[in-house]
């Protein structure tokens, strides 16, 4: 297929997520309400009475009934205004264009670190079954599973910023002696190295080191794992065999042959990997004082704030569209079998 | 007679397996000399393929070369270093596997992985890397090969896939075809085009071909010469002629009884009883003998060892017809 018919196929295949986004939209709606609690008599305080808190609920706009309420939401949402945030008092817009980004950076930097660790380490183990680097594999891959992320970040901070001293305070993004970068991209890495500031590029990436990591070891563990499985069975596959009979290097037959073939089932694994890492990184930020999307989301969770709920899922939704559009085209970049219409 | 392109010599290959050791090959011998076309006929698990694939140095990690030797043109294949099998495998001995569809890696333009091959064994860059392999495809009788070459394998029917693997195997000249079943799996029509395409190249080329086969008729339309093996024996070895014409061992004769041909019906085939013995542990010198209806007491004394009976004609029977 040519690049046109590649366009298209994408354009067909965003189109075709817009339904799921106005089922997102309507089921976040309802299930935003339907949550125990009443927004309007937290924000009241624990001293308010029965006027004042009919007043915040008027001020609210949720005395209105819910399909009232809905229209108001969905026209508010078609010209972008995704409300305000009754807990932080900003816009959800604002605070998400300011939180996605920090959690993007830092999962990016933990997917890039498990998978810099976990290729080599599964395709090593894969290609020597039963030796030390297997059963390393085995133990890194039991230990990831097994380590809860609270307690290796916690444990980080402890060796590496309290005992050795090497690692700057976890307090979240940058230390409070660095002027944030110009906000460009609202990655702090990016935007500094784009303002040519490698002084903060250096302090924002000191920052991230530990958490990325802490992140990292826990996603590890099903790459790894997977990575071992596919090599293991793409090289016992009969066109490997051809490959070997025709001379060719254990390099080329390792990477160009085996490896390729082994890419599709990394790449699922890796798309399943990253959605369940934007969404329950909560704890690493938790730890790392991490202003990212996680600990907002849950913040807003526990107080019914409507707005911020219902922003952050919509934003989660259309991140997992994008996603797995993303790893539909790698796949046919990778598999000339597979069609993007699938 | 000259020296023959392959010798394999009392070759014996073990298993090691957790249910026990596995005595595939047990001093296997054969030879297969220029221009010749030998076929190796047997029960699958007799082990035709495991003497293939030693030759080519490609056993199974699992698999053990307990004794023997084998000299491929001055080469000995068992002592040799992986460095010096890999510059050998491709170039001066080929293989082309059954199931050509599944042989080829499906996610790479066949263009590519014969030019793989190719760029492995000779300097080539890239435009000429091309030109050789629309050679290569021209030589096995694909059409339109400037199209085809960029095509993947899944785009193909199986006996296309089949030329790819032979032009693949035969884009470096090697003087060694080993052809293990290449038929399995085409259907009947294609199954003669490619063995007609395979003979006419062997012959054109003065190659040394190892035929596999369990096919037994197929075997006696294309080689000069047949090896015929049983659980992990060869219990006899003659041309091709001599073999249909008076076949020494019970199995040979056994097994074409049990091919059916020409003229006959369906019901003149007879099958062979029982099935290959279990090659783990205590085995009796002829591993037919739970099989054969010739079994006597001297069946069982040690030792067997394959002969030459008359002139090219080798058998390792005790009670021969």
């Amino acid at each position: 297929m040519d690049g046109n018919d590649k366009l298209k196929m994408i354009l067909g295949r965003l189109l075709q997520a817009i339904p799921s986004i106005i089922g997102i939209v309507i089921v976040t709606f309802v299930l935003t309400r339907a949550l125990p609690g009443d927004p309007a008599v937290y924000f009241a305080g624990p001293a308010a009475d029965e006027k004042s808190i009919q007043e915040i609920r008027v001020s609210l706009g949720l005395d209105k009934s819910w399909p009232e309420q809905f229209w108001i939401y969905i026209t508010d949402l078609a010209t972008g205004n995704l409300g305000v945030s009754v807990s932080t008092g900003l816009p959800v817009a604002e605070e998400l264009t300011r939180r996605l980004p920090a959690s993007l950076e830092l999962t990016f930097l933990a997917l890039l670190f498990s998978l810099a660790v976990a290729l080599p380490l599964g395709v090593a183990a894969a290609t020597r079954p039963n030796t030390w680097v297997d059963q390393l594999c085995r133990v890194v891959v039991t230990a990831g599973v097994s380590l809860p992320v609270f307690f290796t970040g916690l444990f980080m901070v402890y060796l590496f910023y309290y005992i050795l001293g090497v690692a700057p305070p976890p307090l979240g993004r940058l230390d409070i002696i660095f002027l944030s970068p110009p906000p460009i991209t609202n990655f702090y890495t990016i935007d500094a190295l784009l303002d040519g500031d490698f002084e903060t590029f250096g302090a924002a990436l000191a920052q991230l080191i530990l958490p990325a990591i802490t992140l990292g070891i826990f996603t590890l563990a099903p790459l790894a794992r997977m990575t071992r499985a596919a090599m293991l069975q793409v090289l016992s596959s009969d066109f490997i065999r051809t490959a070997r009979a025709s001379g060719l290097r254990r390099s080329t037959v390792l990477y160009v042959y085996a490896f390729r073939n082994a890419l599709l089932p990394i790449l699922t694994t890796l798309g399943m990997v990253f959605s369940f890492m934007l969404g329950s990184n909560v704890l690493v930020e938790k730890v790392f004082a991490w202003p990212g999307i996680g600990s907002f989301a849950i913040e807003a969770l526990i107080v019914s704030d409507y707005a911020a709920v219902q922003g952050f899922v919509l934003a989660m939704a259309i991140l997992y569209v994008l996603l797995n559009l993303t790893i539909d085209i790698a796949y046919t970049l990778i598999d000339p079998r597979v069609g993007l219409d699938g | 007679m000259p020296a023959p392109l392959l010798e394999i010599q009392k070759l014996s290959v073990e298993f090691r397996t957790r249910s026990g050791i596995v005595r595939a090959l047990e001093n296997i011998s054969m030879k297969v000399h220029r221009g010749e076309i030998v076929g190796v006929v047997g029960e699958s698990g007799s082990g035709k393929s495991v003497s293939a694939l030693t030759a080519m140095g490609i056993l199974d990690p699992a698999g053990h070369v307990t004794s023997g030797s084998i000299n491929l043109g001055g080469l000995e294949v068992l002592t040799a270093t992986e460095g010096v099998m890999q510059q050998t495998r491709g170039r001066q001995a080929s293989m082309i596997f059954q199931s050509p569809r599944t042989a080829l890696n499906p996610i790479r333009t066949v263009g590519k992985q014969i030019g793989d091959v190719l760029r492995r064994h000779e300097n080539a860059n890239r435009q000429t890397v091309r030109e050789a392999v629309i050679d290569a495809l021209k030589t096995v009788r694909i059409p339109d090969p400037e199209r085809r070459i960029d095509a993947f394998p899944f785009e193909m029917s199986g006996g296309m896939c089949q030329r790819i693997m032979i032009a693949m195997a035969l884009s470096c000249r090697p003087e060694l075809l080993i052809a293990d079943e290449p038929t399995t799996g085409l259907d009947v029509t294609t199954q003669a085009a490619i063995m007609d395409l395979i003979r006419d190249l062997s012959k054109e080329r003065n190659m040394a071909t190892m035929l596999i086969t369990h096919d037994l008729a197929m075997a006696a339309d294309y080689c000069d010469r047949i090896v015929v093996m049983h659980a992990g024996h060869v219990v006899e070895n003659a041309s091709t002629e001599d073999l249909f014409e008076a076949p020494r061992h019970p199995y040979t004769a056994k097994l074409m009884k049990a091919t059916p041909h020409g003229e006959g019906s369906l019901d003149d085939i007879e099958s062979i009883a029982g099935g290959l013995p279990d090659l783990r542990g205590e085995l009796p010198p002829c591993r037919f003998s739970g099989r054969c209806d010739r079994f006597e007491e001297i069946c069982s004394t040690p030792d067997l060892t394959l002969d030459e009976v008359s002139e090219g004609h080798f058998l390792s029977c005790r009670k021969p017809l």
